[in-house]
């Protein structure tokens, strides 16, 4: 109770009015006229640093002062409420009930809880209307200082705001240091002030980071500090990266930024904690807090939704339950199942990097050599080719540019992110088919980790594991349900489109897959929508496997690899006709279209995964692996829906989908073997050893080695003798750009003839017949009678400590020499040596585009050594369709953006309550 | 009526899908044995694990090829090779050069470009006399029967690893004894590029007469023998086991020799030795029974004439070496263990030392030989006794002395067998192998 000197005995009040930058205070000024409860004074300050000098002066008498932005309008009755609560409850500082100015029935703010970091926790839903529910008066730890009361004397012993927070760091730091000095912090919700609706992302800004930091400096005792700011220093980061891969790519910068500053405001904040008198300890402001960070469960609410696990209309509201509560939320508790499954299951790609086997090789050692070699440059498979390179080759090499370069960290996020996104994109496909959350987990799983996809992750077929990650998301966007706008339909189809090209890079036949499957939910949703949008992924993912399918006939891309197949054991083949038939066949509804829809694609799938006799090759054997996998994961989720999906049906039936059901649920089960391996399904590492050959080369290098044995055991690509001797050529180590070999050319058929004479066995120097190739090492995978032919022999040094059979060749076998004898080193997809005017042999297959002066000798290039250096000239041709590529992808990213919720700018310099 | 359809399609999609064959795989399945591993190698390569070089001895290598070809002798020394000579020789040609390594005994390979083509190692000086055709072919098991162990003799077993891998071999000896106890020679490591020596005298002291294989257990290896006096040392190559051997150079000059037969496998084998000489004189053929597994030793002092040949011919595979003494000199020989109608002889001419030639006709008819030098040029010219008749079962020995050359070429008409020998002034001798040439 304040002991008033006002004339009539009420208390004095006078408007500090908070000048703002660009706001008219005419509003203001008029709605302060029009309060029932007048203020004493109106006094206009620039900022907190004269109001704070107003208030210390004390020239105009005062029992409250009323802080008020110039950017509210006050209600008649706002300030009578506020001072009538102030006395009644004697509270030192008193809020108001903010409502948006434009919706006036729509709560901004009634003050609220903080976390320990002074994170603000509203309780607010977005646009929540206000229908009384929160009109009673209630401590709080912070309001917002856009409309305050403070009393008098608390507002000069604390000092007034701190002119150096932002706008909520300011409330909270005013509404601390009054509580600690036993000032009571309420919130008087029949005091209404109107305010246009603030930037949401407010809090996440550096200056309001910066600014709770300093509240915490200030308010908090050594040993609360002692815990909570290294808490605060990893919680910011995480959060920082979090916020990056929202969209905020500043959100690391914003974290260093708010520690930075606050190190060098770190003595005004010494200052001011040594200036405070503190009559309660950090468990009086422990009282007024929520358990936890509020951030983090942002982050967890975000990740539910990101896995599919809310509902369907989420998309347009966002995840904003932050709620003490949601963590005991089914669609939570199916999100973190979710990520703990992929953070197990892809646990040894986060320690240890991708095994290497098979197709799993590393990327490239130099981004920017890759993509030039991409971009019509020269192929490195095999002794060299101008042909174009594997669309996957492109998109690592430019996922890892953009990534800083770094070739493991890529290949983790490419394969960890695949992962994730086919698990997610099936759980949200699953969804857009109308089927439940447990169901949606099930299919997730068993797509991103179900049989299809561990078999042919078994065979360390890479490429598949990446382009399991768009194929989901395309179909989801095929499914999903008209958009209202046209910015909306041009944003779907830009996804669609984006996702189908992710997949089709990788595994180039996916390109069908969205017409696929726009065709068949066409049929079954009796729309045509789906298949314009079907024909549109299908379109977009062909623009960007150019140049590689500018060279390419239908035959080729048919049967081009070795085939893979789909075994069907019985333990897998049962569930999955069970699961199949319990939808399909006797359930109702979404489950049973699902079921149709899933198992024609799946069986389609199944029979292109099998068709190595019909003469497919790798890819369409491959595609098939993923399109079965997918389909299987809708038909898995459809039978664990179906039951549900029953209204009144015979025994018969209800049996029949429950034994479907139970199916769906061991076929889930099946994805567990995955597991305890950690890898991505990825088989364990198998050419680590040859690595050896980075450590033995010299300045020269790196060198060819040869590596001969059964096929499976090779990396990448393959070529073979008459014989079925499978073998293939890498430069140092296998990387993935080589893991593809072009068509041979006069060389690789040269090397072929060789390796046959060599067959034929009795050569003793083999290392000289091999040496006009480069090839320094000679690497058996397995038993080759082969390893039998060049053996005994006596030019090549067998690498002892191996696990395989590996060769050293003693004789010369540079890859590029002059013809005085002066060995160049491989340089950038070229090559540099000491300059002359000598000619030198490149071990490439001749192209007349190596220069300087490229000339053909045998089957090999050689260029003049001039300058010292050898290049490939890039094919213009090609290196025009790639950019047209890149430009296609772009434009698909870009157009993937619109028609999303708009997120309100950042302001980033938040400024105080001015 | 669409669920019904799309559970045909569904259905015939699955059917079609599940009678699909998996492919077979390409991969060939390893064969049994390797194609290239003991056989011998393209173009020509010579292992020559002796080669000595002191202050007594001088050692030379002889090249001799029919084509054109180039030839470069590495050196093996501590498991490393060092580039020696290279060089090459005209169609018909031949090369001699010394062995310029440091003091000791200095193992190399022989490369010829182009087959046929033959090498050998020469040594001479004031301690000995020696000459041996340098093998290029691998058999299984080698065998090196001869030499003995008496009280001043010495043999040596000199086992090379020309290759980059390491080889394991293991050793039988046998000897009048019957099988010697070797346990501690099995499975012995010869590492790569290395040479590893058996001093027989030391592990087998006493023995009137020794036979010892050499079994390749792994990787390959080639041997020489080497068996001597203090006045002289004799070394041959090891061999293949073969039912017939022809010995051109049994009988020369009254020299005092033996065969030494080994049989290896369980099963005695029973060996008739026919002696031919200069005139057809018929001499009577002997039979001889090698115990299973054992050996027999020939004495031919006893022959009727100074000089003859030999044909050995048993009723299994067996191997055969010559040796002997006469006076200072000690002598051994591998056998012929095929007949050709062309010839390479390394060697003759490349010791400071007159060499004959002995051509052994086993033949019902008369073959005509032509001798020719094998020189640097090629050009080579006619050798000694240029062009000669060998009667049906008999010897013609071709006097020469010409030095400098680095071997002789010899062709006949029909096929035949053709050993040489060189005495120098001090009364020490070499017998010398030559290499036939394969049609």
């Amino acid at each position: 109770m304040t002991s008033s000197s006002h004339p009539s005995g009420r208390p004095r009040v006078v408007a500090l009015v908070v000048a703002g930058r660009e706001a008219d205070p005419a509003g203001l000024i008029a709605a302060l006229k029009a309060q029932v409860y007048e203020p004493s004074a109106v006094v206009r300050v620039s900022g907190a640093a004269e109001a704070n000098r107003r208030i210390a002066e004390g020239r105009i008498p005062a029992d409250y002062y009323w802080l008020l932005d110039d950017s509210v309008i006050p209600r008649p009755g706002a300030l009578a409420e506020a001072v009538g609560t102030a006395e009644r409850v004697g509270a030192g500082v008193v809020g108001s009930k903010i409502l948006n100015i434009r919706r006036t029935d729509e709560i901004l703010s009634v003050g609220g809880a903080t976390d320990v970091f002074g994170y603000p926790y509203t309780g607010l839903e977005r646009g929540e209307l206000d229908q009384g529910q929160y009109d009673v008066v209630r401590d709080v730890a912070y309001v917002e200082p856009a409309a305050l009361l403070i009393r008098r004397d608390l507002a000069e012993g604390i000092g007034g705001l701190d002119a150096k927070l932002p706008y909520l760091s300011a409330g909270l730091d005013l509404c601390r240091r009054s509580r600690l000095v036993g000032g009571r912090v309420v919130i008087a919700p029949r005091s209404e002030v109107l305010r246009s609706e603030s930037n949401r992302e407010r809090p996440s800004t550096w200056r309001e980071q910066a600014g709770r930091l300093r509240v915490m400096l200030k308010t908090y005792s050594p040993v609360t500090l002692l815990w909570a700011l290294p808490a605060l220093f990893g919680l910011g980061l995480a959060m920082g990266v979090y916020r990056m891969f929202k969209g905020a790519l500043r959100g690391p910068l914003d974290w260093l930024r708010a520690w930075l500053w606050n190190v060098y405001h770190f003595p005004s904040a010494l200052g001011s904690r040594s200036r405070a008198v503190s009559l309660a300890g950090d468990n009086e402001t422990f009282r007024y807090q929520v358990k936890g960070s509020v951030q983090l469960r942002e982050m967890g609410s975000a990740l539910g939704y990101l896995l599919g696990a809310g509902e369907e209309g989420d998309e347009e509201q966002g995840p904003e339950d932050v709620s003490p509560a949601f963590w005991r939320r089914p669609a939570v508790a199916v999100a973190l199942a979710a990520a703990a499954f992929l953070l197990i299951y892809n646990r040894s790609v986060f320690s240890d990097g991708l095994p290497v086997t098979g197709f799993t090789l590393p990327l490239a050692e130099s981004a920017q050599d890759a993509l030039r070699a991409y971009a019509g440059g020269w192929h490195q498979g095999g002794l060299g080719s101008p042909e174009p390179m594997h669309p996957s080759v492109g998109a690592t090499a430019l996922i890892q540019f953009l990534t800083g370069g770094g070739g493991p960290l890529a290949a983790a996020l490419i394969t960890v992110g695949s992962a994730a996104l086919g698990m997610t994109g099936t759980m949200r496909l699953v969804r857009r088919l109308g089927l439940g959350r447990l169901p949606r987990f099930l299919a997730g799983a068993a797509y991103a980790a179900g049989v299809p996809v561990l078999a042919l992750a078994g065979e360390g077929y890479w490429p598949a594991v990446a382009a399991l990650g768009g194929l989901p998301w395309a179909w989801a966007g095929i499914a999903a349900p008209p958009a209202a706008h046209w910015p909306g339909r041009i944003g779907r189809l830009g996804r669609i489109g984006l996702a189908s090209a992710w997949s089709a890079c990788f595994l180039p036949v996916l390109a069908v897959a969205p017409a696929a499957f726009g065709l068949t939910w066409a049929a079954a949703s009796r729309s045509w929508r789906p298949l314009g949008r079907g024909l549109f992924g299908s379109a977009a993912a062909t623009a960007v496997l150019f140049p590689w399918l500018g060279v390419r006939d239908w035959g080729e891309i048919w049967g081009e690899g070795a085939a893979f197949h789909l075994d069907a054991p019985l333990w897998f083949a049962v569930p999955a006709l069970l699961a199949l038939g319990g939808a399909a066949v006797t359930g109702r509804g979404r489950p049973a279209r699902a079921a149709l829809a899933g198992g024609l694609l799946g069986s389609l799938g199944f029979l292109a995964a099998r068709s190595a006799e019909l003469g497919a090759g790798r890819e369409v054997t491959a595609a098939g692996h993923l399109l079965a996998a997918l389909g299987l994961a809708v038909a898995v989720a459809a039978a664990a829906a179906a039951p549900g999906a029953l209204s009144v049906a015979g025994t018969w039936r209800r049996a029949a989908c429950r034994a479907g059901a139970a199916a769906a649920a061991i076929l889930a089960l099946l994805t567990l073997p995955a597991l305890p391996g950690g890898r991505a399904g990825l088989d364990e590492d198998r050419f680590d050893e040859p690595a050896f050959a980075e450590v033995r080369s010299d300045e020269y290098g790196p060198y060819r080695m040869l590596l001969i044995g059964p096929s499976r055991t090779l990396p990448g690509e393959h070529r073979r003798l008459e014989d079925g001797t499978a073998y293939r050529l890498v430069n140092g180590e296998a990387t993935y750009p080589q893991a593809w070999l072009p068509d041979p050319l006069p060389g690789d058929r040269e090397l072929a003839n060789t390796l046959r004479y060599l067959a034929e066995g009795g050569e003793r120097r083999p290392g000289r017949a091999l040496a006009e190739y480069g090839v320094r090492w000679v690497v058996f995978t397995g038993e080759s009678d082969l390893a039998a032919a060049l053996s005994p022999q006596l030019d090549m040094r067998l690498l002892t400590g191996l696990s395989y059979r590996a060769l050293e060749n003693e004789a010369d076998a540079y890859r590029a020499v002059t013809g005085r004898g002066r060995p160049w080193s491989p340089a950038g997809g070229g090559y540099a040596g000491e300059a002359g005017p000598a000619r030198v042999r490149l071990a490439e297959n001749a192209d007349l585009r190596w220069g300087p002066e490229g000339t053909q000798s045998g089957w090999a290039a050689e260029v003049a050594a001039t300058e010292g250096r050898a290049g490939f000239g890039p094919v213009g041709s090609f290196r025009t369709q790639s950019r047209l590529a890149l430009a296609a992808a772009g434009l698909l990213a870009v157009s993937s953006l619109a028609g999303r919720p708009r997120r309100a700018r950042e302001s980033g310099e938040g400024g105080g309550p001015a | 009526m669409r669920r019904l359809l799309s559970l045909l399609a569904m259905g015939l999609l699955l059917a079609a899908a599940a009678v699909m064959p998996a492919p077979a795989s390409r991969d060939p399945s390893p064969a049994e044995g390797p194609p290239g591993a003991g056989g011998e190698g393209r173009g020509g390569y010579f292992y020559c694990p002796w080669s000595v070089r002191d202050n007594f001895t001088a050692s030379r290598y002889a090249l001799v090829s029919t084509a054109p070809a180039s030839f470069l002798i590495s050196y093996l020394a501590n498991g490393r090779t060092l580039p020696g000579p290279v060089g090459s020789v005209a169609a018909g040609g031949g090369f001699s050069l010394p062995n310029t390594r440091v003091i000791g005994n200095t193992p190399a390979v022989v490369e010829m470009s182009a087959a046929p083509s033959a090498a050998a190692v020469t040594a001479a000086g004031e301690r000995m006399s020696a000459a041996y055709l340098c093998p290029s072919a691998f058999p299984g098991t080698w065998h090196l029967p001869g030499g003995s162990t008496n009280e001043g003799e010495v043999l040596t077993l000199y086992v090379l690893n020309p290759f980059t891998e390491d080889a394991r071999v293991s050793l039988r000896v046998f000897s009048e004894f019957g099988a010697e106890a070797a346990r501690d020679l099995e499975l012995m490591s010869v590492s790569a590029r290395r040479m590893r020596r058996f001093d027989l005298h030391d592990l087998f002291p006493g023995r009137r007469s020794l036979a010892v294989m050499v079994e390749q257990t792994a990787g390959l290896a080639a041997p020489v023998m080497a068996w001597g006096t203090p006045e002289d040392r004799a070394v041959w190559p090891g061999s293949a086991p073969n039912e017939s051997w022809e010995f051109p150079t049994a009988g020369v000059d009254g020299m005092a020799a033996d065969l030494v037969l080994a049989n290896e496998s369980l099963i005695e084998v029973t060996v008739t030795m026919e002696i031919f000489d200069a005139v057809r004189s018929l001499l009577e053929s002997e039979q001889y029974v090698i115990p299973g597994p054992g050996l027999v030793r020939i004495p031919l002092d006893e022959a009727p004439v100074r000089d003859f040949g030999v044909r050995l011919t048993g009723d299994l595979p067996f191997s055969a070496a010559l040796v002997g003494a006469d006076g200072p000199a000690a002598v051994a020989a591998a056998g012929a263990s095929e007949l050709a109608e062309e010839w390479l002889v390394p060697g003759p001419g490349a010791a400071p030392a007159d060499f004959k030639l002995r051509i052994l006709n086993t033949g019902v008819s008369d073959i005509r030989v032509s001798i020719r030098n094998a020189d640097l040029t090629g050009a080579g010219g006619s050798g000694p006794g240029e062009t000669v008749t060998v009667p049906a079962g008999s010897i013609v020995t071709a006097d020469a002395s010409d030095a400098g050359l680095a071997g002789l070429l010899v062709s006949g008409s029909a096929s035949y067998s053709v050993a040489w020998w060189a005495r120098d002034e001090q009364g020490r001798m070499m017998l010398g192998e030559a290499r036939p040439v394969e049609r």
